[in-house]
């Protein structure tokens, strides 16, 4: 690789304090020792089993879980640890776009609102008078016409919804985003026509994306690289021809054969205990184990250029 | 389309939304089918398809600026021109909604445990037992710690959760029906399978019946028995889930089954399906799916197909069941 990649992640350890309902105990682990990188105009997709700690990952990077340890490098620039000030300059350059398109639009602000009120609370330069030519633009890129500007969300469908959303990450200019399950919510046109668009958006402004998926057909279409993850740590990392052709970890073959058919689920909970185990947190569902396994934790280690596996057997 | 006496039987039903100045938005146009008691059916179909304004009308919470003719029956008794107040009480005895938005049903002011405990007491049989029958439904719903959370305000809860109050509320009278529209689309993928697999809990173990409305045909199969695909605010085929997945016979159930991403094809753009869902105003002859079907011909664009019993339990609109090509090219939806 010539360039520094865009985003580069080094050990990041999310952790969850024990509040609300979950009284008491022990910080919980969501993310433990994650390392990756994307480069520009690139995609990585995180895929696993739902309570990972996928979404958690990708809201550290855009500042919205706390990062425990670790480091995360942002075009050179480091995220931990950092003040408020210089998070809010960096933000501005990454975004972010969730499964519920409704969720996360106020609904009482028109989309053309929702598209400029984003830049300018973050204190980007202003034009009062050109900010619904603005918005327009941006609206009209994700393929909504003209009459969009004065309308409230619950006046649109949810695949148009999610490119109000869309919009509104765009006009801050990022050159990163985190896509966190953006089509689970849409029919099948729909999410075919938020996915295309995405691609096409990325080839345009050299957009480095981090898609968050648990529907592998679907990632296999937008991933130039997969990392597969499974109780709070990346096991299989790779090319996304080469994790879905030709995986290795037992973990990421029993997400490959439950995607063809086979059964694979596992209770978020048991997930979670998963975490206390000393050696291999997969040994309990894996056929491939054996009593070694039970004892020392796995590293992720580079079996052939390019290509990471968490398993000595394996790798 | 079921056998014996039908818990709902809906019969040409049309739904017009009119605005000043616009033409009349039919958003469904001479819909029929039937539910057993007890029975799961989902409601299929691309956004726009006039799934939501089918459940809306069947509940009875449609604006009153909507025109709907045709006839809705529960249990034998026509709902169609009942009033508010009967209507209102049908829907806190008989007929339970859940929303895709729990917030947006949830009063946020008011305790989850209290809101359930009122469904109780305005249209329950007991209302004195508001309380335990609220804590039972809240139970039931796999609300953990249900005694510890009766108190707890919507906001202190997750989405999971607050789906989970919102459907202890439309069940704690023990419904005949639960119309569910897109239940879970605004939740966390990881709790989505837990909701789904709570509805088919509620069929069998209270008889409840489920009118799941889902554009997610892997949802579908999982939580209903048979499914109905709409087209532009008409039926286009309704059979049981696996024959519906299996062995498609209409050209749109085909077109979303081959839409979905297979595995193995490698990176690119998605298909999706070519064209997009007339507007409920575009009023088209003939039938509806012709701009967009592969197969269309000449016929199509005249004359509208009706629902036809083609095989056993299996019904299909469309003029050229027989010549299309066979569903053996679609590939297999994965469960
Ligand atoms: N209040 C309304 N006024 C005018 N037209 C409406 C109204 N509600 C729905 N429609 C129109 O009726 C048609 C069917 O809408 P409906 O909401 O029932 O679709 P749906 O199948 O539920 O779609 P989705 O998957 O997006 O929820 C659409 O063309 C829609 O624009
Ligand atoms: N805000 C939070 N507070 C406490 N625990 C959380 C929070 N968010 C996620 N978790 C827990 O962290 C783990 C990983 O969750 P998440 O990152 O959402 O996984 P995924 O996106 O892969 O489904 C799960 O056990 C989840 O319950
Ligand atoms: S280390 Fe052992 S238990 Fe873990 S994935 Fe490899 S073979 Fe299976
Ligand atoms: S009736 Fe004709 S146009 Fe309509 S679905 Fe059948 S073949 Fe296609
Ligand atoms: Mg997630
Ligand atoms: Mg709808």
């Amino acid at each position: 690789m010539a360039t520094a990649p865009l985003l580069l992640v080094r050990d990041l350890t999310v952790e969850y304090r024990p509040g609300g309902f979950l009284a008491g105990g022990e910080p919980f682990r969501a993310a433990d020792g994650v390392s990756f990188a994307i480069d520009r105009g690139r995609t990585l997709a995180l895929v696993g089993e739902s309570g990972s700690g996928k979404s958690t990952v990708g809201r550290a990077l855009v500042g919205l879980a706390p990062i425990a340890a670790g480091s995360v490098l942002f075009d050179g620039s480091e995220l931990a640890g950092i003040d408020q000030a210089a998070r809010r300059r960096l933000a501005r350059r990454m975004g972010v776009l969730f499964q519920d398109p409704y969720g996360s639009l106020n609904p009482r602000m028109t989309a053309g609102e929702a598209v400029w009120e984003a830049p300018v609370a973050a204190g980007l330069p202003d034009w009062p008078e050109r900010r619904r030519e603005l918005a327009g633009e941006l609206l009209a890129r994700v393929g909504l016409g003209p009459d969009a500007l004065a309308r409230y969300p619950h006046e649109f469908s949810g695949g148009q919804r999610q490119r109000i959303a869309l919009a509104r990450a765009l006009a801050m200019g990022p050159e990163f985003l985190v896509l966190d399950e953006p089509t689970s919510a849409l029919d099948v046109s729909m999410a075919a026509q938020i996915l295309n668009l995405l691609g096409d958006l990325q080839r345009e402004r050299a957009l480095a994306y981090l898609l968050i998926g648990h529907d592998l057909a679907l990632v296999e279409k937008a991933a130039d690289r997969i990392a597969v993850m499974y109780a709070g740590q990346i096991v299989e990392e790779g090319e996304a021809a080469v994790i879905l052709g030709r995986p290795r970890h037992p973990y990421t073959r029993l997400l490959l054969d439950a995607a063809k058919g086979g059964r694979a689920r596992i209770a978020p909970a048991e997930l979670r205990r998963a975490q206390e185990l000393p050696g291999c947190r997969f040994a309990p569902r894996c056929p491939a184990g054996d009593s070694g396994c039970l004892e020392r934790a796995p590293q992720l280690v580079e079996t052939s250029p390019g290509h990471a596996v968490r398993c000595p057997r394996f790798g | 389309m079921t056998e014996g006496e039908p818990l709902l039987e809906v019969r040409n039903l049309r739904v017009e939304f009119r605005a000043d100045g616009a033409p009349p938005a039919r958003a469904v146009d001479g819909l029929s089918f039937s539910m057993a008691e007890g029975e799961g059916l989902a409601l299929l179909g691309e956004s726009g398809s006039g799934k939501t304004a089918t459940a809306l009308a069947v509940a009875g919470l449609l604006p009153a600026a909507a025109r709907i003719t045709g006839s809705v029956r529960l249990g034998g008794r026509e709902l169609l021109g009942l009033s508010d107040r009967e209507m209102r009480r049908l829907r806190g005895s008989k007929i339970g909604f859940v929303f895709q938005e729990p917030s947006s049903a949830l009063n946020p002011v008011l305790p989850v445990g209290e809101q359930v405990a009122e469904a109780v007491r305005l249209h329950g049989r007991h209302p004195k037992l508001a309380r335990h029958n609220a804590l039972d439904a809240l139970r039931g719903a796999g609300f953990p710690d249900a005694a510890a959370r009766f108190g707890a305000y919507p906001h202190e809860l997750s989405g999971g959760l607050r789906q989970r109050a919102c459907i202890a509320m439309a069940v704690v009278n023990r419904p005949q029906l639960l119309i569910a529209d897109e239940p879970t689309s605004a939740l966390d993928v990881s709790v989505q399978a837990g909701i789904l697999d709570l509805f088919a809990e509620l069929r069998t173990g209270f008889e409840i019946a489920l009118l799941l409305i889902t554009h997610d045909l892997r949802m579908a199969a999982r939580a209903a028995g048979r499914g109905l695909v709409l087209y532009a605010g008409r039926a286009a085929e309704c059979a049981r889930m696996g024959a519906l997945l299996e062995r498609p016979l209409h050209p749109y159930t085909k077109a979303l089954i081959a839409a979905l991403p297979q595995l193995g094809t490698g990176r690119g753009r998605l298909g999706g399906i070519p064209g997009s869902v007339p507007s409920a105003g575009e009023i088209l002859p003939g039938c509806r799916f012709a701009p967009r079907c592969p197969a269309a011909a000449e016929v199509c664009r005249q004359e509208a197909p009706q629902m036809a019993e083609v095989l056993p339990g299996h019904w299909v609109a469309c003029w050229q069941i027989g010549k299309v090509e066979a569903p053996s090219g679609l590939p297999e939806v994965r469960l």
